[in-house]
């Protein structure tokens, strides 16, 4: 299981991740993050809230209520310019954390024995 | 048995959402959106096969529990738009609490009635007194502000230093009053001017248009730049060129009314003095009443400049003009005063002769609040130091109301030492008390601010009329005033309930439930310190106002040195057909039976008077000159004021017939002036002044010819009677109703054309002590005011402390104690705390009184009386306030006394 201060960090990415496919709703994005963790990652759902709030509150998302096709009232959340920008920053981030670890622990270890 | 209910999904969420929406980090929307996403859980789950009550656990349990959930929304809460709307309030306190400090506050309030209304009412009368003065005070402060260009435009100022390298006088010693030649000059040498507007009046003309003639002394002849630099709007006519032709007047439209009613007056004509035409070019809107000038009417300058001699418009000596300056935008005044000396030496350098001549620009906003600037002004003068003065005071009685109000709700709030403890033990935080009583000393406080507004409205129209009508209406319903009001209802509130709320809130619940703090010292020294401080400023006030009153009454006793009552004047206002008809006109008046003495004189004690060059020759045998002020006067000028004659004889145009081209009087200031310590010796010296050249015949005892704010000036009398103004009648005041009506009469059948306007002459020299009179009235009526007020709060703490000793004036009494022991004992600190303030009182009252007159050429000795005066007065007061409480106290039946507790 992923620690918790992991989960913390990536939370952020995730969501902005997986609402750069497409506008979504809460229990989606959820979902979706459970699924493709493979229930590695592991949180109380209701905490996943507050990120949404705060992003939308740093206008990088916004929100809107509205009907769903199984006739059920869903808060969607959908990705602002701002949102892209913060996504590419983000990316940049934990590409370049990546590559540093890559580095290191690949077939070839730059470092190694220097 | 009851079956066990089925499992009903709706009501479990229902039962799950209601926590979540009494706590405030969940807003409904956040509620809403957990609530669906539990459903799309159950339904994923109810799909995998799960019964309903089993997905609702293993969903809720998912969700996390409230104490998981609240502290993220609580982070993320302050974000949300819809909250930030309502910050405000929660910054206060939740809102169910505040609405039940409300209800607390008002439950206290009513509990407690007469304390509630001491405070109240006590905070009201020092709200409204304060207002008052705020808004008379910022109404003095905004005179000239509305011109567009107030913070360009300037005052040019003038003086006289002596000797060629005179240092810079004091900023009180330039005048206004100036000469018409260096505002042209200013212009054309300094790129920094955009505009230069010169004014000259003060003097009395006739206007008609067709029979009634009316005098007119509000006008001014001005240069055609006037509209360029003041904001006068405008109504009809072209700023540009309105006064640029000779012989054209702009009205105002009160004046514009007075002449010619609904008529259009543009393009009519308008005589002056029964021989010039004036065309009427503009009229303009009245002028505000926070503005120092007093303008009916202007008259283009050109008017005045082809009648008069070329000297009044080309030299820099002769004074009639005021001059006001508009720099260009982004100019500095400063950059300009620099070089003004280089400027005044290159125009005039050769012309000074041991002497140096000072120019200075004021801003507009000073004009009404400046110095003194000598006796013209363009309108009516503000005193600064009377204006600080008010301000103190003002500030003063919101102080001791401010005081009064902690006092009361400290005193107060020592006997609910108990509510605060069982509140505490309840679990009330101290946050939640400081609210609570902060909560209610606000509600006081606005419950005060609006009797407050009631009483300033009801005491309007009383100021009005003590003010001379500076209290309006409309000075109430500005939203400055309400904004003011406000806030210092808001800040006394506060202020004053800050204190018993962190005193109170601190109290150690184990100890104030034990009983203990009802007998505790604390905080007594604090309000003792506050009841010394109003009382100090108390006698402050009392001793101020009676020093105000003192000095006008001793000025009013002052020996005028001339014969001031029973004078009546008769203004003709320099009436050529009357000028040539003196002598039988005097002879007519003289004539009537209630007539004593009759005589004509340009300038009067206290009237307008001009300025002269006058060279007297010195001991040394050459002309020594000077300037100093001239009375033109008629036959019998000086008997007639009962003059008296030091050195010399007065005039006497029948035995020396060249007493009306040679000769000269002055008075004792001027003789020493030139270097004459005896008087006598100044007699027969020769003079030259204004054209003429003679000897001096006589000097006069010095008389009070300005007015007692200065000290005797020097005076030139000379025989002038073709520049008289004035008839003066020396009547018989029996009767006076029915011989002006016979005057009158008279006057009207020798001089038709002339409006009848008269005065009297000890009216219009006490009329220079109406400003001081007025201040007095309305500093007594708030000083009043405020002693009242200091003694409602001295009330309330007699009343407090009184209560608290109720167990030992008990227990006195049983052991023998008479009333008047008892009395003496209660009332034995106040006095003492009473004394203390009044010696720090009488010093300050020392040091501020004695700066007030200095102001006076005439003052009092400092009158040390009024220490004791104000002292007994005080302390009378005092006691009588602490004696009604103490006496009830000490006959009380001790037997309740006992039970009390």
């Amino acid at each position: 299981m992923i620690p918790k201060v992991l989960v913390a960090a990536s939370v952020r990415p995730l969501m902005l991740s997986i609402l750069d496919h497409g506008e979504s709703y809460g229990y989606a994005i959820i979902q979706r993050i459970h699924d493709l963790s493979d229930g590695k990652l592991q949180w109380t759902d209701g905490t996943l809230y507050p990120v949404l709030h705060r992003l939308e509150a740093e206008g990088l998302i916004v929100s809107s209520w509205r009907k769903s096709e199984v006739g059920r009232r869903r808060k969607y959340y959908a990705l602002t310019p701002a949102g892209q920008q913060a996504l590419e920053t983000e990316k940049k981030y934990w590409l370049d954390v990546h590559a540093m670890l890559l580095a290191l622990w690949g077939p070839s270890p730059q470092l190694a024995g220097a | 048995m009851n079956k066990p209910r089925a499992f009903n999904l709706n009501d479990a969420l229902a039962a799950w959402r209601r926590p979540l929406e009494q706590h405030r980090a969940f807003l409904p929307g956040d509620v809403d959106e957990l609530e669906e996403h539990l459903r799309d859980h159950i339904d994923r789950l109810q799909a995998d096969g799960l019964d309903a009550q089993t997905a609702f656990r293993e969903a809720t349990a998912r969700m996390g529990a409230i104490v998981d959930l609240e502290p993220e929304y609580e982070k993320v809460r302050w974000t949300k738009h819809r909250y930030r709307r309502s910050l405000w309030l929660e910054l206060f306190a939740e809102q169910t609490m505040l609405k039940n400090y409300l209800t607390i506050a008002l439950r206290t309030l009513r509990r407690h009635k007469g304390y509630t209304f001491i405070n109240i009412s006590g905070l009201a009368l020092g709200l409204a007194c304060c207002l008052l003065i705020g808004l008379y005070v910022w109404h003095e402060r905004s005179y000239d502000q509305h011109h567009e260009n107030a913070d360009r435009i300037y005052r040019l100022l003038y003086t006289y230093g002596e000797g060629a390298d005179a240092p810079k006088p004091p900023r009180a010693a330039f005048a206004a009053w100036g000469s018409a030649a260096p505002g042209p000059a200013l212009a054309e040498d300094f790129p920094e001017v955009e505009h230069v507007v010169r004014f000259s009046g003060g003097h009395t003309m006739l206007l008609q248009r067709d029979n009634t003639p009316y005098q007119e002394e509000d006008y001014y002849f001005a240069d055609s730049t006037v509209f360029q630099v003041f904001d006068f709007a405008l109504l009809k006519g072209n700023p540009a060129t309105a006064l640029a032709r000779p012989n054209t007047i702009v009205l105002t439209e009160t004046a514009a009314r007075k002449y010619f009613g609904d008529d259009d007056p543009m393009g009519e004509t308008l005589r002056m003095d029964n021989d010039t035409e004036l065309v009427v070019t503009g009229v303009m809107a009245d002028l505000p009443s926070n503005t120092h000038f007093r303008i009916d009417m202007l008259l283009s300058i050109i008017t005045f400049e082809q009648t008069a001699p070329d000297y009044m418009f080309q030299s820099w000596g002769y004074i009639d003009f005021f001059t006001y300056v508009l720099l260009r935008e982004g100019q500095d005044a400063e950059t300009v005063k620099a070089k003004l000396p280089a400027f005044i030496t290159q125009r005039i350098g050769d012309q000074l002769d041991d002497e140096t001549y000072f120019l200075d620009l004021e801003p507009l906003a000073d004009a009404y609040l400046s110095p003194d600037r000598g006796i013209l002004q363009v309108g009516p003068k503000g005193n600064p130091a009377n204006l600080s003065l008010f301000a103190m005071a003002g500030l003063f009685i919101l102080l001791i109301a401010g005081i009064n109000f902690t006092n009361l709700s400290t005193a107060r709030s020592m006997a609910r030492a108990k509510e605060v403890g069982v509140r505490k033990v309840i679990g009330s935080a101290r946050r939640m008390l400081v609210q609570q009583f902060l909560m209610e000393s606000v509600v006081l406080a606005l419950l005060a601010m609006v009797l407050a507004l009631g009483l300033a409205a009801l005491s309007i129209p009383l100021l009005g009329s003590l003010s001379g009508g500076v209290f309006t209406f409309a000075l109430l319903l500005q939203p400055t005033a309400w904004a003011l009001l406000f806030a210092m209802a808001l800040v006394v509130g506060l202020l004053a309930g800050s204190y018993p709320a962190l005193v109170l809130s601190a109290f150690n619940p184990v100890v104030v439930l034990k009983g203990a703090f009802t007998r505790s010292k604390q905080g007594v020294w604090l309000r003792k310190g506050l009841v010394g401080a109003q009382f100090v400023i108390s006698a402050l006030l009392l001793i101020g106002t009676l020093g105000v009153f003192y000095q006008l009454d001793f000025l009013r006793s002052q020996s005028l040195g001339f014969a001031d009552e029973q004078q009546l004047v008769l203004d003709h206002g320099h009436d050529r057909t009357v000028v040539e008809q003196l002598d039988a006109a005097l002879r007519t008046f003289g004539a009537h039976p209630a007539v004593q003495q009759a005589m004509a004189t340009r300038s009067y004690p206290g009237s307008y008077r001009p300025n002269a060059g006058t060279s007297v020759e010195g001991e040394d045998g050459r002309l020594d000159e000077q300037a100093y002020h001239i009375f033109e006067v008629g036959a019998g000028f000086v008997p007639h004021l009962g003059l008296e004659l030091v050195a010399g004889r007065a005039f006497d145009p029948l035995a020396f017939p060249t007493d009306s081209t040679q000769a000269l009087m002055i008075n004792e200031a001027a003789a020493r002036l030139h270097g004459y310590a005896n008087p006598a010796d100044a007699v027969g010296k020769l003079f030259a002044q204004w054209g003429r050249e003679g000897e001096v015949i006589g000097v006069l005892k010095d008389f009070n010819h300005e007015s007692l704010h200065r000290a005797i000036t020097p005076l030139s009398l000379r025989f002038a009677p073709f520049s008289t103004r004035f008839l003066v009648l020396q009547v018989d005041t029996q009767d006076l109703p029915q011989t002006l009506a016979q005057l009158e009469t008279q006057w009207t059948e020798l001089f038709p054309h002339l409006p009848f306007l008269y005065s009297f002459m000890d009216a219009s020299f006490d009329a220079q002590y109406r400003a001081e009179e007025r201040f007095g009235r309305l500093f007594s009526l708030f000083s009043g005011l405020a002693l009242f007020v200091a003694c409602l709060g001295l009330f309330g703490i007699a009343t407090f402390t009184t209560q608290q000793r109720t167990k030992e004036i008990g227990v006195r009494k049983v052991l023998g104690a008479s009333v008047p022991q008892l009395v003496g004992l209660l009332s034995k600190d106040i006095v003492r705390l009473l004394l203390m303030a009044l010696v720090v009182a009488f010093s300050l009252a020392y040091f501020g009184l004695s700066r007030w007159l200095d102001q006076f050429a005439y003052r009092m000795a400092f009158p040390f009386v009024l220490f004791a005066i104000a002292g007994v007065s005080i302390l009378a007061v005092a006691l009588l306030t602490v004696s009604y409480q103490t006496l009830r106290a000490a006959t009380a039946d001790p037997v309740k006394s006992l039970r009390y507790e």
